[in-house]
């Protein structure tokens, strides 16, 4: 589903992923571990096109590119670390990346409804401005319009990091029970190994 | 009836103005005074010049040197742009010379060919005189469009990725940011248009009443030229955003980090 073939990105001349390949399955989700600063988050970025790097990257043996890019991308839901919004009520927003030309995806409220609560928001976070929201809530929202899209691939740039113990397991829980690729980008070590493949940053995998 | 001629001799006392505003400067010492001289005599100097080469180009009043001036004048007017805009030249030149260009062409044919109905629609006082004015305009309008838009697409590009990770076009990504560059800089303009006439009497209309022309074709004129300005700058301010979401933008529609210029 997802190759990565000596990947090596580099920012100033330097290097901060070096001659990284990695492969995804379909339906596998792998954790991508490292420390920081060691480019974690910037292989998900190349995987989206955002980063420039030298290797190859394939999305279902279509390898990226800038002709490919877009055909690449609507099949992938990209869950930016510290997600941004522009300023609108929860509701307006939600609608208006359900209507995305990529997406048209007909999300009424009965829907939306079910999604918030499975990710345990209350509905009256439907009126409230998303500036308004914590980061946390910000999160699950994404998580919300994530599982609304349904793409078959996920890149997630640490999810749950404004959560709290008892509201991650169950956001991780339900990551589990979705059915599509994903690489979590991570540095917290609780998310259980038997249940995601681990990628270690520095090639062991 | 003309316009009175002023007498070299007389221009003198128009400088003469000049001095309270560089006395009360010099005792309240309010630091301007050097710029001052320098801007009057930068000014001076410029229309100078400017009175040189109009009597030259209304003496020859040829097709062409009229176009040339007239293109010759966009190109600058979208160098001053870039300037003040602090924006990459090799990104944006081509783009901005071009959203100058288009709409100032279109929108001054169409003045002098349909409006005025003018027999020689690239004669010298119209095409220098009127297109002087549109695109005067046209750089003042858009002279924060470009800086704006840079400017919001830079700090808003968490914002931007988060949307083109869910599905966004590019467009639809940049939406909310489009709208709101063109309101902030397309409202003074309405804001303008709605009060003219009220305190001041506009430079055009000044001018026409001095040169000779009666009240009621000063006012025509006016109305005329004030809609040539409000098209046309709507036109530039369109142009430029649509032509910077290609250059600003590389072919993965990622932002390019050269969009400003190092300083």
């Amino acid at each position: 589903m997802i190759n990565c073939n000596s990947v090596t990105i580099s920012f100033n001349k330097q290097a901060i992923v070096h001659d990284f390949s990695c492969h995804i399955k379909t339906s596998e989700k792998a954790i991508l571990h490292g420390n920081s600063g060691s480019g974690k988050s910037s292989i998900i970025k190349a995987i989206m096109g955002f980063t420039p790097y030298s290797g190859e990257i394939s999305v279902n043996d279509t390898i990226v590119s800038p002709e490919t890019i877009h055909a690449i991308r609507s099949q992938i839901f990209y869950l930016h670390q510290n997600i941004h919004f522009h300023e609108e009520t929860v509701q307006h927003t939600i609608e208006s990346i359900c209507a995305f030309q990529h997406n048209s995806i007909n999300c009424d409220e009965h829907t939306i409804l079910k999604v918030l609560h499975s990710c345990f928001l209350h509905k009256s976070i439907l009126l409230q401005n998303i500036s308004s929201l914590s980061g946390g809530e910000r999160q699950r929202i994404g998580l919300c319009i994530g599982i609304l899209l349904n793409k078959p691939i996920w890149l997630l740039d640490e999810p749950f990091n404004g959560l709290d113990e008892d509201t991650k397991t169950a956001c991780v829980q339900h990551i589990l029970e979705i059915d599509a690729s994903m690489i979590i980008v991570t540095h917290d070590k609780s998310w259980d190994s038997k249940l995601f493949t681990q990628i270690d940053l520095n090639g062991s995998r | 009836m003309g316009a009175v001629d002023i007498s070299y001799w007389s221009m003198l006392w128009a400088f003469v103005l000049l001095i309270p505003v560089v006395l009360v400067g010099i005792y309240l010492r309010l630091g301007f005074v050097t710029d001052l001289l320098i801007a009057t005599g930068r000014m001076t100097l410029q229309l100078a010049l400017v009175a040189v080469y109009l009597e030259f180009l209304f003496k020859l009043n040829n097709t062409w040197l009229n176009i040339t001036y007239g293109l010759l004048m966009a190109s600058i007017a979208g160098l001053a742009i870039i300037q003040s805009s602090k924006i990459s030249y090799r990104l944006f030149w081509k783009s901005v010379i071009l959203s100058i260009i288009i709409p100032y062409s279109v929108v001054l044919i169409f003045f002098n060919s349909v409006i005025i109905q003018i027999e020689h629609i690239f004669d010298a006082q119209y095409i220098i005189v009127v297109g002087g004015m549109i695109l005067g305009n046209i750089l003042g309008i858009n002279i924060f469009v470009l800086s704006s838009f840079c400017k919001t697409a830079h700090t808003e590009n968490n914002t931007y990725l988060s949307m083109i990770g869910m599905g966004a076009s590019k467009t639809e990504a940049l939406l909310p940011i489009i709208v709101h560059t063109i309101r902030i800089t397309f409202m003074p303009t309405i804001a303008k248009m709605a009060t003219i006439g009220l305190v001041s009497l506009p430079g055009m209309m000044t001018g026409q009443i001095l040169g000779g022309s009666s009240p009621t074709i000063a006012i025509k004129y006016q109305i005329a030229i004030m809609l040539a300005i409000l098209c046309s700058g709507f036109l530039s301010i369109c142009l430029q955003i649509f032509f910077a979401l290609k250059v600003a933008y590389n072919d993965y529609d990622v932002l390019h980090s050269s969009v400003f210029r190092k300083k």
